[in-house]
C-alpha cells in the first residue's frame, strides 16, 4: 500500500493480481497428493494460501479506497489491519521455514518458535493499538488510506525477517559440501531477490505493481525445487533414485569428466532376495534403509552422489578422492555395517559386495563402461563371498 | 489501460513461463510430449514478450517505434494462431492419437493450410489494415476483420476439445477417461482468456491464462512422476503403501482386500531374452491388470521388481477370487493370441481386510499366500517335467 489515492484503479489492481493468485491456488491444489505431512511441507502449503490471502486483502483495500458507502470506513480499517498482520506473519513464517530447511529440522516448536517471534509480537502490539495511535496507517474522513508516521517499522520488520533468512541461507551455502544441499541453500537465499527487485521497480516506476506477483514467482521457484527433489528421491531410502542417477551420469559425460578424479562404487546387498523371501518385505525394506543410513553416515558430508540403483543395488560416485581414500571409505563402510549387524541382533546379517572403478584407469569413453567395470568387479567379489 | 499496467499484468506470466521452461528443459527425456510442451512454453513466452514490447512502444514517437510496433504486433497475432495449433498437436500427442499416420497427415494438412492462410492475412495487414493497424501517433487500432484472430484461435481450441471428446468416447478404462477430462479442463483457461480479450479489448489476458494452464500441466506432470512407476505406468510402491494406510483408516465399515502378484520365472525371461524383453513383459503384465481390473475402482500398483499389488473393493474372498480368475483368464488369452517369445505366468495371493488387524499384517498375509502359490506352481511344474 503506498499513498492516498491508489496508483492504479481498483479494476486494474484486480487484473494484475488475479493471475498470480490463481497461480498460487493451482500450486496449492497440486500439493494435495505429494507433499508429505511434515511440518515443512505444511508450512509451504500454508504460505501459498497466506500469500494469496494477503494479495486479496490488498486488492480489497484498494477497491474500497475512497468509497463513500456506509460501512466502508469499518471495512477499510478491517482489511488494512488484516493485510499488515498477515504480511508480517508471512515474513515470520518464511524465516522459520528457512531455518527448518537449513537445520534439517523436523519442525519448529517451543523456544525455536518464540525467539524469532519477538519482532512479530511487538509489531502486532503496535498494530492493535494503531486505531488510536495511528502509527502504521489510518483512514481519513474521505475514506482514504494514509500512511502513518511509524510505517517504517513495518518495512523494517518484514524486510528484516526475509533478509535474515537469506543471510542464514548464504552462510550455510558456504558450509555445505553436497551439491544438492548447496543449490537448495542458494535458492532460499535468492528468494528475496525477485520481491525486492519488484519492490524497487515499483518505487522507481510509480504505477507498477510487482511486489506481490514477484513474491508469488519466488514461491513458485521454491515449490518447484521441493517437487524436483521428490521426483529424484527414492522414497524408501531417501537417496537419489535411478532416474536422477541416469541424469547425473549424463551430466558428468557432458562435462567430459572435467576436473578431479571420479570413482564409481557399485554396491550390492548379498542374498537380499533370500532375506526378503524368508523374513518378508517389511524386513527387506528395513535392511535397505539400514544400508542407506550407513552410506549417508560414511559419505554424507562429502562431494559424493548416493543413489539407489535398483532393488538392492546402490551407486556411490565420489569426486576428488585418491584410490587410497576410497579404499579407506569402503573399509569404514564395511566396519559400520558389521557394527550395525551386531547392534541389531537380528537373525539376518547384512553383508555387501562392492565393486570400484575409477574413471580413466582403463581407456573409456562412456559412462556405461565405467558402470560395467564396477559391475564386473562387484560380481567378482560376490562370487568370492560365496 | 496504460503501458505500466499492461507490463505489470504480463510480467508475472513471463517470469512464471521462464521458470517452467528452465526447469523442464533440463530433463533428459526426449518424449514427444515433453518436446511439444517445451515448444508451447516458448511460444507462449514469445506471445507475452511481444505483447509487452508492443505495449511498451505505444505512444513513443518516431519511425523506429512505428516499425517496432508493426513487427511486434504481427508476431503477436501470428503467434496466437501457432500456439492454438500447437495445443491441438499437444493434446493429440497426450492422447496417443498422434501415432496414427492417417490422423497425423490429415491434421497436418489442415493446420498448415489454416496457418498459411492466416499468415497471409497477417503479412498483408500493413497494407490492408484488416486485422489491425498502427496509427500516425504510434497507437494500436483494431482493424475491420480483427475478429478473425479470435475466430481462428477459438476454432482451434474447440477443435482440440472435439478431438478429446471423440477419443474419450472410445476409451474403456476410467484412467484414460480421467486423462481426457483433465485435458479438456486444461483447454478452458485459454478459451476464457481469449474470449475476455475479444470482448474487453484492453484486457490482454489470453496469454496469461494459457500460462496458467501450462503451470498446471507442468506441476501435474511432475506429480505423476512422483507417484507412478515409470516403466509400467501403474502407481508406485510409495503410493501403494500410502493407499493401504488410507483405506485402513477409512472407517466406513465395508470390507476390502488386496492381492499380491508375482511373475513366475521372471529372472529366466530377463536372463534368456534380455532386459528389454523383460521390461516389456512387465509392461504387458501391467496392461493385463489394467484391462481386467482397470474399469472398476481397483488400485493397481507395481510393488517392486517383478511384483505387483492390487487393492480392490471386494466384499469377501469370493469377489477377490473372481477378480483373480479374470486376470488368469486374460493371461491365458494373452499367451495364446499375442505370440510373444515368452509365456506369462503369475502367482497370486490375496487377503481381505477383515482378516488382518493392521496394514502390515494384510500385506504380509497376501505375501505369504502368494509365496505358497508360487511354491505350489513350482512343484506342479517339476512333477510335469
Amino acid at each position: 500500500m503506498t499513498e492516498g489515492a491508489a496508483p492504479v484503479d481498483a479494476v486494474t489492481y484486480l487484473q494484475i493480481n488475479l493471475i498470480p493468485v490463481l497461480a498460487l491456488i493451482i500450486m496449492r491444489i497440486n500439493t494435495g497428493r505429494t507433499l508429505t505431512y511434515s511440518w515443512r511441507s505444511r508450512a509451504l502449503r500454508f504460505m501459498m494460501v497466506l500469500l494469496a490471502t494477503i494479495m486479496l486483502t490488498n486488492m480489497a483495500g484498494w477497491m474500497l479506497n475512497g468509497q463513500q458507502f456506509r460501512g466502508a470506513y469499518t471495512l477499510l480499517w478491517g482489511f488494512n489491519t488484516a493485510y499488515f498482520a498477515l504480511l508480517e506473519f508471512m515474513a515470520y513464517l518464511w524465516y522459520l521455514y528457512v531455518c527448518d530447511v537449513l537445520d534439517n529440522g523436523i519442525g519448529q516448536r517451543g523456544i525455536r518458535v518464540l525467539g524469532p517471534a519477538v519482532p512479530l509480537i511487538i509489531f502486532l502490539a503496535v498494530l492493535i493499538s494503531n486505531p488510536w495511535t495511528k502509527l502504521i496507517f489510518y483512514i481519513d474522513e474521505q475514506n482514504f488510506y494514509v500512511r502513518g508516521k511509524g510505517f517504517l517499522l513495518h518495512t523494517i520488520i518484514t524486510t528484516g525477517y526475509v533478509l535474515l533468512a537469506s543471510l542464514r541461507a548464504l552462510y550455510h551455502w558456504r558450509k555445505e559440501e553436497q551439491d544438492e544441499r548447496r543449490s537448495e541453500c542458494r535458492l532460499l537465499a535468492c528468494f528475496a531477490i525477485l520481491p525486492m527487485g519488484g519492490g524497487l521497480l515499483q518505487v522507481v516506476f510509480y504505477g507498477l505493481e510487482l511486489l506481490f506477483p514477484f513474491t508469488a514467482a519466488s514461491m513458485l521457484m521454491v515449490y518447484i525445487n521441493v517437487q524436483q527433489r521428490q521426483v529424484t528421491r527414492d522414497a524408501l531410502t531417501g537417496l537419489n533414485n535411478r532416474r536422477r542417477l541416469d541424469q547425473y551420469l549424463l551430466e558428468l559425460e557432458e562435462q567430459n569428466w572435467a576436473g578431479d578424479s571420479c570413482h564409481l562404487l557399485l554396491l550390492d546387498v548379498n542374498h537380499f532376495k533370500k532375506i526378503n523371501d524368508m523374513f518378508g518385505h517389511v524386513t527387506g525394506d528395513h535392511v535397505l534403509k539400514l544400508v542407506a543410513d550407513q552410506l549417508k553416515k560414511v559419505f554424507g558430508n562429502t562431494r559424493s552422489f548416493l543413489a539407489r540403483y535398483g532393488g538392492d543395488e546402490f551407486v556411490i560416485i565420489l569426486k576428488g578422492k585418491t584410490n587410497k581414500e576410497v579404499e579407506e571409505s569402503i573399509h569404514v563402510l564395511r566396519d559400520g555395517i558389521a557394527k550395525m549387524n551386531w547392534g541389531e541382533g537380528s537373525p539376518w546379517k547384512i553383508s555387501i559386495s562392492v565393486g570400484c572403478a575409477r574413471y580413466g584407469e582403463v581407456p573409456m569413453k562412456t559412462v556405461r563402461e565405467l558402470l560395467n567395470l564396477a559391475d564386473m568387479r562387484m560380481y567378482e567379489e560376490k562370487k568370492k563371498n560365496r | 489501460m496504460d503501458m505500466l499496467t499492461h507490463v505489470s499484468i504480463n510480467l508475472f506470466p513471463m517470469v512464471m513461463l521462464l521458470i517452467i521452461y528452465a526447469n523442464n528443459h533440463k530433463k533428459v527425456s526426449k518424449a514427444p510430449d515433453k518436446i511439444l510442451f517445451d515448444i508451447l512454453t516458448l511460444l507462449t513466452l514469445g506471445l507475452v514478450v511481444s505483447g509487452i514490447i508492443g505495449y511498451g512502444l505505444e505512444g513513443t514517437p518516431g519511425n523506429n517505434a512505428n516499425t517496432g510496433l508493426w513487427v511486434s504486433y504481427m508476431i503477436y497475432t501470428m503467434s496466437i494462431a501457432v500456439v492454438a495449433s500447437t495445443w491441438l498437436i499437444y493434446v493429440s500427442s497426450r492422447l496417443k492419437i498422434w501415432e496414427s499416420k492417417a490422423y497425423v497427415s490429415r491434421v497436418t494438412k489442415y493446420l498448415c493450410g489454416l496457418n498459411i492462410l492466416f499468415g497471409i492475412f497477417v503479412v498483408a495487414t500493413p497494407w490492408t489494415h484488416l486485422l489491425f493497424f498502427i496509427t500516425e501517433d504510434n497507437r494500436y487500432q483494431t482493424g475491420k476483420c480483427h475478429y478473425l484472430l479470435y475466430f481462428v484461435s477459438v476454432a482451434l481450441l474447440l477443435a482440440s476439445m472435439l478431438v478429446i471428446l471423440q477419443t474419450c468416447r472410445r476409451e474403456a478404462s476410467a484412467e484414460r477417461r480421467a486423462e481426457c477430462y483433465y485435458l479438456l479442463g486444461c483447454g478452458i483457461p485459454p478459451l476464457v482468456g481469449l474470449t475476455l480479450q475479444y470482448f474487453f479489448h484492453d484486457w490482454w489476458v489470453g496469454a496469461p491464462c494459457l500460462s496458467l494452464t501450462l503451470l498446471f500441466i507442468y506441476l501435474n506432470t511432475q506429480n505423476r512422476q512422483i507417484t507412478t512407476d515409470e516403466l509400467t505406468g501403474l502407481n508406485n510402491r510409495r503410493e501403494f503403501d500410502q493407499q493401504v494406510v488410507k483405506k485402513a483408516e477409512q472407517a466406513n465399515g465395508s470390507n476390502w482386500g488386496m492381492f499380491m502378484l508375482d511373475v513366475n520365472d521372471f529372472k529366466k525371461i530377463n536372463d534368456n531374452l534380455g532386459h528389454i524383453v523383460g521390461d516389456e513383459a512387465l509392461w504387458e503384465t501391467a496392461d493385463i491388470l489394467r484391462r481386467t481390473l482397470g474399469k472398476e475402482k481397483s488400485f493397481l500398483a507395481r510393488y517392486g521388481g517383478d511384483e505387483f499389488a492390487v487393492i480392490g473393493e471386494w466384499a469377501d474372498g469370493d469377489e477377490a477370487r473372481i477378480a483373480i480368475a479374470a486376470v488368469e483368464d486374460e493371461v491365458e488369452r494373452f499367451n495364446k493370441e499375442e505370440g510373444k517369445a515368452y509365456k506369462l505366468s503369475f502367482s497370486i495371493g490375496y487377503a481381505m481386510w477383515d482378516e488382518a488387524d493392521n496394514p502390515e499384517e494384510l500385506v504380509k498375509k497376501a505375501d505369504e499366500r502368494m509365496y505358497s502359490e508360487k511354491a505350489r506352481k513350482k512343484n506342479e511344474a517339476s512333477k510335469h517335467a
